[in-house]
């Protein structure tokens, strides 16, 4: 019997002249969203295997162990079509031995010429100011009010007809009803939800350069399932609203209202509320204090001679010489095997500076989230974010990975400090020694051929690359879908349980409900 | 009989709860934008870094030799009204490097910690455009179609008054309700910014707020309009709400929200190596050629870093160029219309980002001239300026005292310059009034009045 209510709904609901807008609209939009976030998605995957490359042969080419620095790529989720997620997250972590990555790090400025690299992809940061959509914001705030627009007069617009009581003077029992009307309107719902991702998959098809694996498979048929059960969580909720209004033009009031708590007003009003009490930056002078102690600390390390060297290039803490005096070597080996233990030590004060302040935004976003849980799109968002892969606890996860991979090759570089290779490679091509006979050399070749003479003896170009192949990589595993999962436990099971309760609630007033 | 019918249908919205919750949901809202801004103004200015350049030394006076190896930076900061239309503010670039000879750069520098909070900023303009929209529609959906249902409607027709004037009412009762609600939510909040008292705001910033107020009316006009439309056309208030409800989430949320998208396919902006290569072929165009003489690469240098500047200008032209595209489209919809205006007409977003950029540009072309013009006055001075390069006999070794000059100023826009920037969205707004009026006015005295068989 319930079987037939389905049925007679469902039919109901298709024919329906709501129905055929909310069709039009979801499809239309899942297309054009979809296709432009899945193009932007393969443009960046480009970007990212090119980079990898860079980065990659750059492994193969440093000349000093001082200057070692990696860096780590992080691929862009292709299931970001469903959602962007957080915003500014950075595709790449360099990690060096003076400087430990974070979370809170200042991420760095958008400059507007060279903003997009020397890619030959039209690049406006300006467009931002258009708010970005993607498939949870079309599902979230557009689906959702579809869903409401099903149900709202489920109940009192068949008991306005009278033809709540003729239904019920059959053998059918209320809460089969309402099951039917239930299981009905959400079959109606999954139409054109499933339209859209089949859209989806179609466009993923269109491109070559995406490979259908099975992480993305299950992503994207947890995103469809969860998408289901958010819009579950709306059906119920209209369902319950009808059930506890006598006339279907309140309750449509009551939902709508409801909607716009749920889907605008929370998400936006709460999160922007607590802006009001973000942590106050406090890094900045402890910082610079942390800046001052090491600048104190080297100060006091004897300084080796800078007379005595040629070709002398300072990297952020790193330095590459190329002719030295063999006098100087000991000495400078000495300098830096002081200076970085210093450097090292300088790093942890500023991660734990960074740490702190880490911990306390943590502090806040988490009471923040607390809050916006009350609103049933801002949990389906979450858990959508989480899925793709483009939430920030992600990027925490990874940063975590990339600190712990950043010891282990400090871990490789500490004992490295204490040859000569660390600043210089003179050792191994003595022609670049500055001794009294060189210098002699020199002389005559400059008087001989000239001052260009001397750069084919001082470059860089002849020096082979460091043997780095026992250099621990930075091979960092991303957080897979599982473990995503399980940082939104609590988003799943606040929403089902929602939903239950709603259900219920449901139940017990249809078993109440006065028909006349 | 006219106002009997406005008195009537205004005490029947006031009395009602949806009016109860929209008026306690707008004034919340706004309250918080006005609280939370406040609150980050204040900090804001705190951190703001007057703009002192490192030639300048204690006493203000500027060190001449100093000058053409200076770089500096100058931040953007929100203007007091961001709360009404502060939305666009966040993402637009918010400083600019400069070198006394050319402006460098313009970046977008994130605050510290900015990846954790993603929150949107809420304004004025998005609580009209989003819950007094909405709440234009909740007031009238049912205003003709459920008088038309309950049969009351013949009723009331059947007294001596034309068909215009009953739809001119039920929209006048309309519009007081929301003009009730616009009005106390927001002398509330910005009494609420008076005792909070970190933002003070001037004559003019009250005179912007009425002109905001007066152009969110137009603009719910138009959403009471459509509602009427749809309360006009369809049979049953469910209907007409259905219908209402579509129209309003593509014209508030699809529409403007699709501007990025349609702006990023359609607008032709050079690609970032196009930039690049661009930027290369000025040296090639300015070449240093071998045996020039001091003065010469000087001024080879100046006309590189002049073609540069230009390059930048321009580059952020069209990137404009393409966001106006965007807009441009959007229009299409009132409430996209409604931000822009509410935008320009309060002096934020792109209006005001275009005026820093020129205002930065004119500080820099007068200190540069300032700094010139004190070096010429220097007998000892070669007069000639090498950018990037301090010291030497080449340029004045003075300390001078530049006066105004060196402080950038970067005022709002007045209340006039403003209105002349929205007046092309205020028109756009009365049309859409005329065109959703005229619409209603015209199904409405055509309908039949009768309640339809079964609704």
């Amino acid at each position: 019997m319930i079987k037939d209510i389905i049925r007679k709904e469902l039919l109901v609901n298709i024919f329906s002249y709501r129905f055929l807008i909310g069709l039009v609209v979801v499809i239309v939009m899942m297309g054009i969203v979809g296709y432009v976030l899945v193009e932007d998605y393969v443009f960046r995957n480009q970007t990212h295997i090119s980079n990898v490359q860079q980065h990659t042969d750059q492994l193969k080419n440093f000349k000093v162990y001082s200057t070692v620095k990696t860096v780590v790529d992080i691929p862009p989720s292709p299931l970001s079509v469903f959602c962007r997620g957080a915003k500014d997250v950075p595709t790449s972590i360099e990690i060096t031995s003076y400087q430990i990555p974070s979370v809170v790090d200042n991420q760095g400025t958008t400059d507007f010429i060279g903003g997009g690299g020397e890619s030959n992809r039209p690049y406006n940061p300006l467009l931002r100011i258009f708010t970005p959509i993607d498939l949870a914001f079309v599902i979230g705030i557009i689906l959702s009010l579809f869903a409401i627009l099903l149900v709202f007069d489920s109940f009192s617009g068949e008991r306005e007809q009278g033809t709540l009581r003729l239904m019920l003077s059959t053998s059918i029992g209320r809460i089969q009803v309402l099951l039917g009307k239930f299981i009905g309107a959400l079959i109606t719902i999954a139409i054109p939800l499933t339209i859209g991702f089949l859209e989806i998959l179609l466009i993923w098809n269109f491109f070559p350069d995406i490979s259908l694996s099975s992480d993305i498979l299950i992503g994207t048929i947890l995103i469809y399932f969860f998408s289901l059960v958010f819009l579950a969580g709306f059906l119920a909720l209209g369902l319950l609203i009808s059930l506890f209004t006598r006339e279907s033009s309140t309750g449509l009031m009551y939902l709508l209202l409801a909607w716009v708590l749920v889907a605008i007003v929370i998400p936006e009003g709460i999160g922007y509320l607590a802006e009001y009490n973000f942590p106050k930056e406090s890094t900045k002078d402890l910082l610079s204090t942390i800046d001052k102690q090491y600048s104190e600390a080297v100060k006091k390390v004897p300084q080796p001679h800078n007379m005595m060297i040629w070709g002398s290039m300072d990297y952020e803490g790193g330095e590459e010489i190329l002719g030295i005096n063999p006098e100087a070597i000991e000495p400078r080996v000495e300098y830096h095997k002081a200076t970085y233990s210093l450097k090292l030590q300088r790093a942890e004060d500023r991660n734990r500076v960074m740490e702190n302040y880490a911990d306390r935004l943590d502090d806040w976003k988490n009471t923040r989230d607390a809050l916006l849980r009350t609103s049933l799109y801002v949990m389906y968002k979450n858990i959508v974010t989480a899925i793709s892969g483009t939430d920030i606890e992600t990027y925490e996860t990874t940063i975590q990975r990339v600190k712990r991979y950043r010891e282990s090759l400090v871990e490789y570089l500490r004992p490295k400090v204490a040859s000569a290779q660390w600043f210089t490679r003179v050792l191994e091509h003595p022609e670049m020694l500055m001794t009294k006979e060189n210098e002699k050399k020199w002389d005559e070749l400059k008087a001989k051929e000239g001052a260009e003479a001397l750069y084919k003896i001082f470059t860089w170009d002849r020096i082979p690359p460091l043997n780095v192949s026992d250099m621990p990589l930075p091979d960092i595993e991303f957080p897979g879908i599982t473990e995503r999962l399980s940082s939104i436990m609590i988003d799943i099971a606040i929403l089902f349980s929602t939903i239950i309760a709603f259900l219920l609630l449901a139940c017990w007033r249809a078993a109440y409900y006065k028909v006349n | 009989m006219f106002w009997t019918i406005i008195r009537r249908e205004f005490l029947d919205h006031v009395m009602n709860f949806r009016f109860f919750a929209i008026f306690a949901l707008t004034i919340i809202l706004m309250t918080v934008s006005v609280v939370v801004f406040s609150a980050n103004y204040e900090k804001t200015m705190k951190e703001r870094r007057p703009w002192v350049t490192s030639y300048v030394n204690d006493d203000g006076k500027t060190e001449l030799y100093m000058a053409p190896c200076t770089f500096g930076v100058i931040g953007r900061t929100p203007t007091v009204l961001s709360f009404c239309s502060g939305m666009a503010e966040k993402e637009l670039p918010n400083q600019a490097g400069i070198e006394l000879n050319r402006l460098n750069s313009i970046s977008k520098n994130p605050k510290i910690g900015e990846l954790i909070s993603d929150s949107k900023f809420l304004d004025w303009a998005f609580i009209v455009s989003v819950i007094l929209s909405f709440a234009a529609g909740l007031l009238t959906y049912k205003s003709v179609s459920g008088e038309r249902r309950d049969g009351t409607l013949t009723l009331v027709l059947s007294n001596p008054l034309p068909r215009s004037v009953l739809l001119l009412a039920k929209y006048s009762a309309a519009m007081l309700a929301l003009t009730l609600a616009l009005l106390s939510a927001i002398i509330f909040s910005l009494i609420t910014l008076q005792v909070i008292g970190s933002v003070s705001l001037a004559g003019d910033d009250f005179l912007k707020i009425l002109l905001f107020t007066c152009i969110s009316l137009l603009f719910l006009s138009i959403f009471v309009f459509l509602g009427l439309i749809c309360s006009v056309f369809t049979q049953s208030p469910l209907i007409s709400a259905v219908t209402f409800l579509f129209n309003w989430i593509i014209l508030v949320f699809v529409i403007p929200n699709m501007g990025g998208i349609v702006a990023g396919m359609i607008g032709r902006i050079d690609t970032p190596l196009q930039v690049s290569q661009k930027t290369e072929a000025i040296d090639t165009k300015y070449p240093m050629l071998p045996g020039m003489t001091f003065s010469d690469e000087a001024q080879v240098r100046l006309e590189r870093k002049g073609a540069q500047e230009r390059l930048l200008m321009e580059y952020i032209q069209s990137l404009m160029q393409q966001v106006n595209v965007g807009r441009d489209i959007t229009r299409i919809s009132p409430a996209s219309t409604f931000s822009y205006a509410a935008e320009s007409i309060t002096g934020n977003g792109t209006i005001r980002f275009t005026n820093y950029l020129n205002n930065v540009k004119r500080y820099r072309e007068n200190i540069f001239q300032a700094v010139l013009g004190a070096d010429k006055k220097d007998t000892a001075s070669q007069h000639i300026y090498m950018p990037n390069s301090c010291g030497g006999d080449n340029f004045s070794k003075e300390t001078v005292d530049l006066g105004n000059v060196k402080e950038f100023q970067d005022p709002p826009p007045t209340s006039k310059e403003s209105l002349d920037a929205t007046v092309k969205d205020i028109a756009a707004l009365v049309l859409f009034n005329m065109i959703f009026f005229t619409l209603a006015f015209w199904i409405f005295t055509r309908m039949d009045v009768a309640p339809a068989p079964g609704a």
